[in-house]
């Protein structure tokens, strides 16, 4: 089920609130855990009913694992450790099995010349983030550092809807102590209201900003071959701007529907790109994917206590096996290497020249131009098809071709919404809707560099009677546009 | 203003514009998926895969034609007139038996049937998928649930591009004419040398095509439609087999599959020919087989020009060229030896 559905947003969703409020105010606090972990499941098999067997499967297998580590001695004996690597080889297994086992193969077939089968498989949603969300609780269950959890806790943990299908990681220790702590459990009108508006513009985002971007990029990778300068460079910005609000849309809604079930949710995006160096996009985007390598990568391998070099090197397979977990094609490859190597270049300046220490603006400046223009060029290999797509993008991109932006990829920013709107404002609306693009694009930019993000506007949120307003009408509006088709780019990775 | 006074201030303000809007949708139901225009409105018909399924429910009718493109140049007022009654139109481009199946689910699921529903039949039908749609149908239009129709009330597309013009066409005075809905206009091009110049003529092969699977598959779309046929047993069904242009036949011959296509027509009409209320025309007469030789009655190798269309609606009303069960192996026959025997050079000679 999508967020963006008028299933969810006009009946999944009040029903649950409905049901987990009710059975909590009637104290069934054990009953409304299990009703949110059932509704969760609903929410998920709602795609897929086969989906469910191996979210189910993998929760009982995992739970089994860890019990079991946890209730030995702490002492890393030989059993114990034998349940550990079971446990990573049968999460990272099933992981590899359904998302890279043909992309594998297909390699495996052009190196060597042989014509093995592919499965074809149907990549089950999600699959990346909740395996890895059980990782980290295995682990930390075989460092022993960690409660045994009661089965249901742990379960809603791993399929808690609002974070179930596109993160944020987040980790049981963030998570079971709220599902267990009777003070949320309690309607709370302050909490609602900071969660309505999150959600609201979490689905302004996807549904008005991204989803219109998304239409230019679709049409535009469709047909590079005669892009053009401008056009490519109008399209690899829309495809910053739609990958940003899409993603960071979809957390600022699983914020709010956390938040207005009194759950807080881990932030995943500090406005990444406001970001002056690549170092600091990465402590800004995806933060708890960043948080899970670190701890469970970066640190093991040493981390930086292993000297420059090693630390460099660390940072390198940090980054390559973000790239992997991104997607089975080795356009993602491509784009984590390269990221890879930004950081450590970055770091590497920093160290010898100090010059993010000095806080100079003009360096600041310069820099998130720099960084800027990088990510923008490294979206566009994380978008394309292929690497030759990639390739064939770039080569119009830096073409010189000066045609000029093409009209049929800019009237796609001009919505039925909007359009309809504007014919009923007098004298200017024809205006306003044929220059709406422009207004748009700029919009989207400015919002996300110089704006505050959700996180920061629900932290000092006072309810007025204009932002309800504004919720509302960013509400209304996003169910009008739910008839057009949208996915989550991020379900897949 | 207090956080619970936020709350329910935003979900008042939402629920009360989705309401309005909702509300509008239903009594003005460009789609008339509720009812036929109130208020004395025209209807504004202007997209068949979103407003057939309407038309299908709510006007009042009792002939219906069915088809593909090459149904969609024909005029109500021609079956009007030769039938008597009134006619609706709820052809589509692309569509096949399976987009077909939901109209006629809804046409047999109404109080009052149809006296007559018409068909075209040809090797594009014959070869479709006989379980999935070319292009998906909006689904919520053609069920009954209502829970879907979510999709209809609140939608920016619909209220934009179907109540709004609705009501603008009806304030204008503007108002499309249905008889001629979604036939080809003047920038469609046609005639011979239009034709030849998008047409890619086949290299000959050697391979012969599986007559089998085919058949097999040419009954299975008609296996669709079979259900529909016993439920309404007072409509009769017309089904003509489009006559397409030499032109075609041409890349037919070409590919072998000329032997394909005949047993698919006899085996269609053996299957068609079980029930009573089943009409099937083809024909093979020289004024038509002189239309289907001359390219400048069409507009591709198969789709052709709106008076053959005005043609086959007279001659379906009129019964010249109705098969019956003792002819129709042999007006395939003659059919196919025209196609066998015809001197296809001449088609691309200026």
């Amino acid at each position: 089920m999508l967020f963006n559905s008028y299933i969810f947003v006009l009946l999944f969703f009040p029903i649950v609130l409905i049901g987990y409020f009710g059975l909590n105010h009637l104290k069934k606090y054990n009953l409304a855990k299990i009703f949110l972990l059932f509704a969760s499941l609903f929410f998920y098999g709602y795609f897929n009913w086969w989906y469910l067997l191996i979210i189910i499967f993998s929760v009982l297998l995992n739970y089994s694992f860890s019990k079991t580590m946890l209730s030995l001695n702490k002492e890393k004996s030989v059993y114990k450790k034998s349940i550990f690597v079971l446990s990573l080889i049968v999460n990272i297994g099933s992981l590899f099995f359904f998302k890279y086992y043909d992309f594998f193969i297909s390699n495996v077939n052009v190196v060597f010349n042989t014509n093995a089968p592919l499965l074809n498989l149907m990549l089950p949603l999600g699959i990346s983030f909740f395996t890895f969300q059980q990782l980290s609780y295995v682990i930390d269950s075989y460092k022993g550092d960690v409660p045994i959890y009661k089965f249901w806790d742990y379960a809603l943990f791993v399929s808690y809807f609002p974070q179930l299908i596109a993160g944020p990681i987040v980790t049981h220790d963030e998570m079971v102590p709220q599902f267990a702590d009777v003070e949320k459990k309690k309607f709370n009108a302050d909490n609602f209201s900071k969660g309505l508006y999150a959600f609201a513009l979490g689905l302004g985002k996807k549904v008005i900003i991204a989803d219109a971007f998304g239409l230019v990029v679709d049409k535009a990778f469709n047909e590079i071959s005669g892009l053009g300068t401008l056009n490519a460079l109008f399209v690899m910005l829309s495809y910053t701007m739609q990958i940003y609000f899409d993603f960071s849309g979809y957390c600022d809604m699983a914020t709010g529907i956390g938040k207005m079930m009194n759950i807080d949710i881990t932030m995943n995006f500090n406005s990444p790109y406001k970001a002056i160096n690549i170092v600091d996009f990465w402590k800004r985007w995806h933060m708890t994917l960043t948080r899970f390598f670190t701890r469970y990568i970066y640190i093991p391998l040493g981390g930086n206590r292993k000297g420059e070099l090693r630390t460099y090197l660390n940072i390198f397979i940090v980054f390559l096996v973000s790239g992997i977990w991104h997607g089975a094609n080795w356009t993602f490859i491509i784009w984590g290497i390269l990221h890879g190597i930004a950081n450590i270049s970055t770091r590497f300046i920093d160290k010898n020249t100090k010059i993010y220490s000095c806080n100079n603006k003009i360096i600041n400046v310069v820099s998130w131009l720099l960084t800027f223009a990088f990510i923008n060029l490294t979206w566009v290999i994380f978008r394309a098809d292929s690497v030759y797509s990639a390739i064939e993008f770039y080569k119009q991109l830096f073409s010189f071709n000066f045609t000029p932006i093409s009209n049929d990829l800019f009237r796609l920013l001009r919505s039925d919404g909007l359009s309809l709107v504007c014919y009923f404002i007098p004298l200017i609306g024809d205006y306003i809707s044929k220059f709406a693009p422009i207004f748009f694009i700029f919009f989207a930019l400015v919002s996300s560099v110089f704006l505050k993000n959700t996180n920061e506007r629900i932290s000092v949120f006072k309810p007025t009677l204009f932002k309800s307003a504004v919720t509302a009408v960013i509400l209304v509006w996003c169910i009008m546009s739910f008839a057009g088709v949208s996915s989550f780019l991020y379900w897949n990775f | 203003m207090k956080a619970r006074k936020y709350i329910i201030s935003t979900i008042a303000l939402a629920l009360s514009a989705l309401i309005v809007v909702g509300v509008i949708n239903v009594l003005f139901d460009p789609l008339f998926i509720y009812h036929k225009p109130l208020f004395g409105l025209q209807p504004v018909i202007t997209n068949e895969r979103y407003q057939n399924a309407g038309i299908a429910k709510n006007f009042d009718y009792d002939n219906v034609i069915i088809g593909n493109s090459l149904s969609q140049n024909f005029k109500p007022s021609d079956f009007n007139k030769g039938f008597g009654g009134k006619t609706v139109k709820l052809t589509s481009a692309g569509s096949h038996t399976v987009d077909w199946t939901y109209l006629l689910e809804i046409i047999s699921g109404r109080e009052e049937q149809p006296d007559r529903i018409i068909f075209n039949i040809d090797p594009y039908i014959f070869q479709a998928s006989a379980t999935e749609m070319k292009h998906q149908l909006p689904a919520y239009l053609y069920d009954k649930s209502l829970l879907n129709d979510v999709n209809y009330l609140f939608n920016f597309s619909i209220l934009k591009d179907y109540t709004f013009e609705m009501l603008k066409a009806n304030m204008d005075n503007d108002i499309p004419d249905y008889n001629t809905a979604f036939m080809w206009n003047d920038d469609v091009g046609s005639g011979k040398e239009f034709v030849l110049s998008h047409y890619e003529r086949p290299e000959i092969s050697k391979v012969y095509p599986d007559v089998d699977g085919a058949t097999e598959l040419a009954n299975d779309n008609i296996n669709n439609l079979i259900p529909y046929i016993e439920q309404m047993e007072n409509t009769e069904f017309y089904f003509y087999l489009s006559p397409f242009s030499m032109l075609y036949w041409d890349s037919q011959i070409r590919v072998n599959k000329i032997d394909l296509w005949k047993n698919v027509y006899i085996e269609t009409c053996n299957l068609l020919f079980q029930y009573k209320n089943v009409n099937v025309f083809l024909w093979t007469d020289d004024e038509m087989l002189n239309i289907m030789s001359n390219l400048d009655n069409y507009t591709d190798d198969t789709h052709y020009s709106p008076f053959i269309s005005n043609e086959i609606a007279n001659r379906i009303c009129s019964g010249q060229g109705k098969l019956m069960v003792d002819n129709y192996i042999k007006e395939i026959n003659t059919m196919f030896a025209y196609i066998n025997n015809f001197d296809y050079e001449t088609l691309f000679e200026s």
